[in-house]
């Protein structure tokens, strides 16, 4: 009899758990259907088209006053992802903050590359499109030289820009950016560097075919990619993160807001993508003095202006290990390591990283102003 | 028994089934003895074998399917289609006798020539093997074949991509295989594991608890796996037979529309790429105009300069006598 009464009991309490859950997806199907998309707004910092290149265009934020603090500082993004991540929202923007600091910030938006841009290399894009909008800003703004700021692929495209054209580059500045690209061997953590991992393990023809056949890196793919990466988060996170957080409005919008920007992943140009994983990753070829661009020998030693490197301890994509490695190679005397304790898009979206990231990324800049 | 009566049975004995699972798995008591469902016999005791049951089920039946698509490239492709053949002959034609035995028993036994028809339409003896029998379908062999000029290269390409979607259907099968093996790892685990926090004196602390441990345990044989040699493997032949396939795909598409008076993929590919340097042609030019006014600014700039012309010619002068030394 005993027994029964426990089992009974154990059942009851099953069934009132059950009975909460199925309450609370009732209760988020609820609140996801009183939101719209327009009600989940990102990159809403008010900023003006000033340049245009091709797909590529130059946006410069606005400002109250016309007395910038600094001299102005160009992000640039990578091909992988849209640059909104660093104004996802106004209470956790970098954009946002380095402007409250009075800095002058011009942004690159790569646009929607399609397969009629295959033929696109990382050479057009460092030595055409970045070098054309950085003598846009220098020309605007009448500084000889600017701030550039790189974010993952685009920091290693803003360091790669550095070493060619060190005359036009005040500070460089790179973020959770790639530098040794097999660095993610030097330690044994089964959770991050998997990029490196599988690019590695194709081999260069796998690359080839996977491009050519496609016409560029489908942006698809390389969402699946990140999914497989942390695989029972990419499985939970509507079914059971999601219920769980609905409850919390603020929480939930920045939820959508996260997969807003996740969703909107372009395709990565077909030939710079073939360079991106052959030379870079396969080949490792920045560290060892082997990129050309356009003809030009890439060597990191002519990087001599002052370097801000950021990166983060969690970081599954870029182990931190891959972009520590910059310290090594660069030519300056000036060289600032940041870790921040945070994951790879926790670093510019996570609330506690708001308050280290860009008043730190700016003082280190406005000391060398 | 009209088939409102029917269906209202079915669904009826159903709930109960569910209903029976149910009181099961949370009383962790036994089912009936002797109780079989559609997968075989079901869960005997409690969560654990549940488990137990479900990776067994998903072992099999992976295994099978990895089977069933693997020798596409160690058997020859007539084999492989007889064997496909057969195999779904034989599944086909117990869903197909089910179906007529159902059919008998809400619409009474069927005139023998309305089965007969019946079994000519629907049969799968009647389509199956026109569809995929191996002496029509001959041609697989020409991706083999060389080519002769008097005949159409277009057959060559479509079994060529054929081959490729083959080649394709069995990468995903290893792919799933080895997939499937790192989901049931993480099951026997997280069964083992749990079985032990039940019989301990602390117990789980909900459901939630429960969940959060099993996608820790997954997590975990997930990210060993995707490091594992067997999934790397997978991996890149999967990536190579796919881009393998779609670039069959294309020439088969091209082929079709040079027929047609479309512009194929490779034209406008072509088209792109002219496109493309003479962008860069003028990105270029436009660059050097730069650079080159940036250059003039700065001579403007720049306070006039004396010209020492005699000092100059004396300098190089010495200078070519130092070098001639």
């Amino acid at each position: 009899m005993a027994e029964t009464l426990e089992v009974a009991k154990t059942a009851m309490s099953a069934y009132k758990e059950c009975a909460d859950y199925i309450a609370k997806i009732e209760n988020a199907q609820r609140k996801l259907a009183s939101i719209r998309n327009e009600d989940v707004e990102i990159a809403t910092t008010p900023k003006t088209q000033v340049h245009q290149v091709d797909k590529a265009v130059l946006y410069r934020y606005d400002r109250e006053d016309d007395k910038p603090s600094i001299a102005p500082i160009v992000v640039i993004y990578g091909l992988i992802g849209r640059q909104t991540m660093i104004d996802l929202q106004e209470n956790r923007s970098l954009v946002k903050n380095l402007l409250s600091n009075g800095a002058d910030v011009f942004e690159i938006n790569w646009g929607n590359p399609t397969r009629g841009d295959r033929w696109l290399k990382i050479d057009d894009y460092v030595d055409g499109y970045i070098d054309e909008f950085v003598d846009f800003v220098r020309a605007q703004t009448g500084h000889e030289t600017v701030n550039i700021f790189g974010i993952c692929e685009g920091g290693t495209f803003s360091t790669v820009y550095s070493a060619l054209y060190p005359q036009k580059v005040k500070n460089l500045v790179v973020t959770i950016t790639p530098i040794d690209f097999h660095a993610d061997q030097l330690v044994d953590r089964i959770d991050h560097g998997f990029i490196n991992v599988w690019v590695r393990n194709v081999g260069s023809q796998a690359i080839e075919n996977l491009v050519d056949a496609n016409g560029c890196m489908p942006g698809e793919f390389m969402s699946y990619v990140f999914q497989m990466m942390t695989p029972m988060r990419s499985l939970t996170k509507y079914n059971l993160d999601l219920v769980e957080i609905a409850n919390d409005e603020k929480t939930l919008l920045n939820f959508l807001r996260m997969e807003k920007w996740i969703a909107d992943r372009p395709d990565h140009p077909g030939e710079a993508a073939k360079q991106w994983f052959k030379d870079y990753y396969q080949d490792n070829k920045l560290i060892k003095g082997e990129i050309e661009i356009e003809g030009k020998p890439v060597k990191l030693e002519n990087i001599t202006m002052p370097v801000l490197n950021v990166f983060a301890t969690h970081d599954h994509i870029i182990p931190p290990d891959c972009s520590k490695a910059l310290g090594d190679y660069v030519g300056t005397d000036d060289y600032t390591a940041m870790e921040i304790g945070a994951g790879h898009v926790g670093l510019f979206v996570s609330g506690k990283s708001q308050k280290v990231v860009a008043p730190g990324i700016f003082q280190w800049l406005a000391e060398r102003d | 028994m009209d088939w409102l009566e029917q269906a209202a049975k079915l669904n009826s004995e159903w709930m109960a089934v569910q209903r029976k699972m149910v009181e099961s798995y949370m009383s962790g008591g036994q089912p009936d003895a002797g109780q079989t469902g559609a997968f075989g016999t079901p869960p005997q005791n409690s969560a654990t074998d549940a488990f137990s049951q479900y990776s067994e089920f998903g072992k099999k039946m992976s295994q099978q399917y990895a089977q069933f698509m693997t020798p596409v490239k160690q058997k020859s492709l007539e084999d492989y289609i007889g064997e496909a053949n057969q195999a779904f002959q034989e599944n086909y034609r117990v869903a197909w006798d089910k179906s007529r035995s159902m059919w008998s028993q809400f619409g009474g036994e069927l005139p023998s020539e309305a089965d007969a028809t019946l079994d000519s339409m629907m049969g799968p003896q009647a389509w199956w093997n026109k569809l995929y029998d191996s002496s029509q379908f001959g041609g697989a062999k020409m991706g083999d074949m060389p080519s002769f000029a008097g005949l159409t290269n277009y057959d060559k390409k479509v079994v060529t991509a054929v081959d490729e979607w083959q080649t394709l259907q069995k990468e995903i099968a290893n792919y799933a295989y080895v997939v499937m093996s790192a989901w049931l790892e993480a099951h026997t685990k997280f069964q083992a594991e749990l079985e032990a926090v039940m019989k301990s004196e602390e117990g789980t602390k909900g459901w939630r608890e429960v969940v959060d441990y099993w996608q820790k345990t997954a997590d975990k044989a997930l990210m060993e796996m995707h490091r594992s040699e067997d999934f790397l493997k997978a991996q890149k032949a999967l990536i190579e037979a796919s881009a393998a396939y779609r670039m069959a795909e294309q020439t088969v598409a091209d082929e079709t529309n040079k027929v047609l008076h479309i512009p194929t993929r490779s034209e406008i590919d072509d088209l792109h790429h002219k496109v493309y340097e003479l962008s860069k042609e003028l990105r270029n030019v436009k660059k050097d105009m730069r650079a080159m006014k940036e250059e003039l600014d700065s001579l403007k700039k720049a306070p006039p300069k004396r010209a020492p012309a005699k000092r100059a010619s004396t300098r190089r002068a010495s200078s070519a006598t130092k070098d001639s030394k």
